[in-house]
């Protein structure tokens, strides 16, 4: 099958796993974190201070314990996913702490906006997840933030979860409240009900946070996503080969940690790693170089057995306008026909991850729910061939009439809920509105369809009452 | 008076040790280093940040030529009187505490240099006391904190409040910046200035210098 899109024969494949396997070894990888340095060394690593080194050996037999795909569970069963080998899923956009809106204005976000982006996952026709912290408000007490956005996420919604800890405490945070919803710690990890993005600091180091989080979260059983952003030029160097082994290392060196504190624990690896723009020394999240090292990433991942997550509706636009569209549906398209299993940031990103737009989020959910579509395969039946009706029809006819169109017109086609498709005429009657202005009625029609899932008055009362405990502590 | 147009070429491609030649050459010739350091060096520089502003010139370009401009005025420093090598400010530069992203405030770091100004560089995961001490110590003009995180921008205003509380709040002008700052959070925490970007941080930090200095604002 023909594939432009950097692909890699055995050879070069095998020249960058050795490259990899020569920067853990010769260059280590230092872990600010006197524990996971203890594990390390407890399991015959070298060590030299807070450095570690990785023998090939050490790594192989470290990943045999990592699954290629595993379920995430959700509070509604039927909302619980798999990630990996044939399957992948769309976690939204994460972390911005300013909202842009439909007018281009821009403000810091809030905890009416966390909850408005939950109430938009929950009623999504195409995100699998949802994600704490989507924007990180600036009206929260710092004690008590990330346990009150945890408790968003459980309450507005009841699907699987991700969730991005800035520490070892915000770590236990998930794990505690994550057994307060489903009844005990037992219940909790057994399996993962969530996925926890770690993410090392590049070049080569995880600091004590990344490290702490990531051990606490092992040893919870929950998923670990584990990768990288690296600039290209900045935190990596300027060529993409070596960005793209540098990622591989830091990611590869979290995953042998996660399997040495609890073998089999589910990980994923990859990055986000881009160029950047050495105009300004800022990250260029919407370039074609993220679509290259996104190609090498996900076909490395495939090399070593794991998942891969990479991708997402990223852009370096400060508005939902053509810019911001041509990059995200750049990384979205080519991420998931690459194989990319998880999509942290698919929807609603601007301005290099700082800016969150509403309006963005339901565009690029519909280009994901388009990309989908586009990938899925094209079923071929008897009945799909449809070779008695073409023969019926005959040269010259129309198929509008036929019983099967009728029967199958609203089902057989995406159906965009933004996207417009009228006359020219329409469109200038209706003041020339661009799709953002369609975009901003949605969310708004959307926001007045939400239906707060069904949970347990005790389970929400005993949230409640963690985050008061937390407030007072 | 020299003409320094050759030696603008040559920090524009930041040949160090061609830029050293020309220096070399003009003090042989008789041409006061303070002259050199000024309308040679410290000019040429301004244009090297006047193009990084505009996108002619990309980062790495300009390091290179603050790093040229580095090697020029080691040359030139013994011979300058004391009155002549005095700096546009001292400035306390640092990461707040709980932020590991240095990039930014390195490239900072260079451009104030090579403005003039005498940088105590503090790292990173800088304590707001550890802060409090140095720009007592220093007797630094101007602080500038940076934070890439959004985790940690509530640091920059815990510091900012920290200074306030040591009672030292008017004796320093405090800058901010890093990818999730901007204007408002800067009015909002009570700095005196906020820069999007390394060559407008130094340019800023001159302005808000000579506004304490005359005590009425000044525009360039």
């Amino acid at each position: 099958m023909l594939n432009r899109l950097q692909s890699l024969d055995r050879a070069r494949t095998e020249r960058l796993h050795s490259a990899c396997m020569e920067v853990l070894n010769k260059t280590g990888i230092l872990f600010n974190e006197p524990e996971a340095v203890e594990i390390f060394k407890a399991n015959g690593f070298r060590v030299d201070g807070n450095k570690v080194y990785f023998e090939e050996e050490q790594v192989m037999n470290a990943l045999k314990t990592a699954p290629s795909e595993f379920t995430i569970r959700a509070r509604n069963p039927e909302k619980s996913v798999r990630i990996g080998g044939d399957h992948f899923v769309l976690s939204p956009g994460w972390g911005a702490p300013f909202i842009v809106d439909a007018a281009g204005d821009s403000r810091a976000a809030t905890m009416a906006d966390a909850d408005n982006l939950c109430k938009l996952v929950q009623t999504s026709p195409h995100l699998d997840m949802i994600a704490s912290a989507m924007v990180p408000p600036k009206d929260l007490n710092a004690k008590t933030a990330m346990a009150e956005l945890l408790a968003a996420c459980f309450t507005l919604t009841d699907m699987p979860l991700t969730t991005n800890p800035c520490s070892r405490e915000n770590a236990i945070e998930t794990i505690e409240m994550a057994s307060i919803v489903w009844g005990s710690r037992e219940a909790a990890t057994a399996s993962p009900v969530s996925i926890v993005s770690v993410n090392p600091t590049s070049p080569l180091t995880y600091s004590p946070e990344a490290a702490g989080g990531l051990i606490e979260l092992a040893r919870g059983g929950q998923a670990l996503l584990i990768s990288s952003m690296v600039m290209a030029g900045l935190s990596g160097p300027i060529t993409l080969a070596g960005t793209a082994v540098l990622e591989m290392a830091e990611s590869l060196a979290g995953i042998v940690l996660a399997q040495l504190v609890n073998p089999g624990v589910p990980c994923v690896c990859g990055g986000t790693s881009c160029s950047a723009d050495l105009r300004f020394c800022s990250a260029s999240i919407g370039s074609p170089e993220l679509v290259k090292l996104m190609a090498i990433s996900t076909q490395m991942s495939r090399f070593y057995g794991l998942p891969c997550r990479y991708g997402g509706g990223l852009t370096d636009a400060h508005f939902p306008d053509m810019q911001a569209g041509m990059e995200s549906t750049l990384n979205i398209a080519l991420s998931l026909v690459s194989g990319a299993h998880y999509m942290h940031q698919a929807c609603g990103i601007l301005g290099s991850y700082t800016e969150m737009s509403f309006e963005k989020f339901v565009l690029d959910e519909e280009i994901g729910g388009m990309v989908k579509r586009a990938i899925s395969p094209v079923e071929i039946s008897d009945e799909t061939l449809a070779l008695d009706a073409i023969d019926r029809v005959g040269c010259g006819g129309s198929f509008l009439m036929e019983p099967m169109t009728a029967k199958r017109c609203r089902s057989e086609f995406f159906m965009p809920k933004v996207s417009m498709r009228e006359t020219y005429e329409k469109w200038n009657s209706n003041g020339r509105a661009d799709v953002t202005k369609a975009a901003e009625k949605h969310v708004q029609d959307r926001l007045a369809a939400y239906v707060k899932p069904d949970m347990d008055p005790g389970i929400e009362k005993d949230l409640k009452a963690y985050i008061v405990a937390k407030a007072n502590a | 008076m020299s003409d320094y147009k050759e030696l603008l070429e040559v920090l524009l491609t930041g040949d160090g040790e061609k830029l050293e030649t020309l220096v070399k050459e003009a003090l042989e010739n008789g041409v006061a280093a303070n002259e050199i350091l000024n309308q040679g060096l410290i000019a040429s520089m301004d244009v090297v940040g006047a193009r990084m502003e505009s996108g002619e010139m990309f980062i790495p370009e300009v390091l290179m030529s603050a790093q040229a401009m580095g090697g020029a005025v080691e040359i030139l420093k013994p011979l300058l009187s004391e009155e002549d090598s005095a700096v546009a400010g001292k400035v306390v530069l640092g990461t707040v505490k709980g932020d590991l992203h240095d990039i930014g405030k390195n490239l900072v770091a260079m451009m104030l240099e090579s403005a003039g100004f005498e940088v105590i560089e503090m790292g990173v995961d800088v304590t707001p006391e550890k802060f409090v001490e140095a720009i007592k110590d220093n007797d630094a003009d101007i602080l500038a904190l940076s934070a890439l995180l959004t985790t940690t921008m509530p640091m920059m205003a815990q510091t900012v409040k920290t200074i306030e509380e040591s009672g030292i709040r008017d004796t320093v002008k405090i800058l901010v910046g890093g990818a999730p700052v901007n204007q408002t959070f800067a009015d909002e925490i009570g700095a005196d200035g906020y820069a999007p970007d390394a060559g407008s941080a130094s340019k800023l930090a001159k302005t808000l210098l000579k506004k304490s200095a005359y005590g009425s604002i000044q525009t360039n």
